[in-house]
């Protein structure tokens, strides 16, 4: 993690629902079972901006912390942008940086999360799951394609029942040979 | 199967999910085991692409990324409610733009382009709105739609 600079604020966006309970009674850690019990923050604004896209009416809020206070760094994001706090941060420590107007997204930062799929096009979404790594529950995030079904070349062989159902050997062949398609694995 | 836009196919990738009706289909990584050097290089096609988030559409403008793959059209969503459930139409879209976005104003995913429409017009070819869309909120499936980036725990 970064030396931090105590002297720059860090952010963390909510929805504006939330606004009015966390103005009162401050950032609380998240308490659903299976998420880490801690509060997200960032160095950077535009982070913070960009993670509003995750909520219908995003607030970003701003957060000076006294000197003395234990950030950490996030484990799932990584990087040098991101810490997270393992204590509720009190009311008098946050206060509202930009209102929902303001957070309006840059779609155009996206454009590299739009692929080619086969003849078509897809984009980047993430799956968030909770996965058992031995130690107890915790989030596990992949990044899953969405794309239209007609732009793959053919629909996955039924039953599609597991990953050796589901696999196309060598569907890149030989002009003039013939594929072997045993499934919903595809290269070009 | 998948590559940068613009350039031609070259990453594997595994079939998760296919529905033909709405015309929706979702690839995840090759299984590691089996495949270590096609997961990886599915992993590093997506290391440092940043995620949609995910909403529902509402009527008013939406953006569809142009076939030059850097401009973002905007185009009027219409989300009509009949007998089936929900419905989107959008405005003129072009060949080659399957499975592209389409966004809300904040920039999250709300359908994607499954169908296009025109007329012919003193022997030209009209592009007209185009719909229905298939909407994600509606037509993911629950297995995604419950865990995903944008069903955010504050």
């Amino acid at each position: 993690m970064r030396k931090i600079d105590w002297d720059k604020p860090l952010y963390h966006v909510t929805s504006a629902r939330n606004l009015k309970s966390i103005l009162r009674n401050g950032l609380r850690v998240c308490r659903d079972p299976g998420f880490d019990k801690v509060v997200y923050l960032t160095f950077d604004l535009q982070i913070a901006i960009d993670h509003g896209g995750n909520f219908p009416d995003p607030v970003v809020l701003e957060i000076r912390l006294p000197h003395s206070w234990s950030l950490y760094a996030d484990p799932y994001i990584g990087g040098d942008e991101c810490v997270v706090s393992d204590k509720d941060i009190p009311p008098k420590y946050v206060r509202e940086r930009l209102a929902k107007s303001t957070t309006q997204y840059s779609a155009k930062r996206q454009a590299d999360s739009v692929l080619t799929v086969d003849k078509g096009r897809g984009f980047i979404i993430e799956h968030r799951t909770l996965f058992d790594f031995g130690n107890g529950f915790k989030r596990l995030r992949r990044k899953l394609v969405v794309t239209a079904s007609h732009c793959l070349p053919h629909p996955p062989v039924m039953p599609c029942y597991s990953y050796q159902e589901t696999t196309y050997q060598k569907f890149a062949c030989p002009a003039g040979g013939r594929t072997q398609c045993m499934g919903g694995l595809f290269i070009l | 199967m998948l590559a940068p836009l613009g350039e031609e196919p070259s990453v594997w990738a595994d079939c998760l999910f296919f529905d033909p009706v709405s015309d929706l289909a979702i690839l995840g990584e090759p299984d590691n085991q089996e495949f270590g050097e096609e997961s990886d290089a599915y992993a590093r096609l997506m290391d440092g692409r940043k995620p949609f988030n995910i909403a529902a559409p509402k009527t008013g403008e939406g953006y569809m990324l142009a076939l030059d793959g850097v401009a973002w059209r905007p185009t009027p969503l219409k989300v009509y409610v009949t007998i089936r459930g929900s419905s989107l139409s959008t405005g003129a879209t072009l060949a080659g733009q399957s499975g592209s976005p389409i966004v809300d104003a904040t920039g999250r995913a709300v359908a994607l382009v499954s169908i296009g429409a025109e007329y012919l017009s003193n022997g030209s070819r009209i592009p007209m709105d185009a719909g229905p869309q298939p909407i994600l909120k509606f037509q993911l499936p629950a297995w995604l739609l419950k865990t995903m980036k944008g069903c955010h725990h504050d």
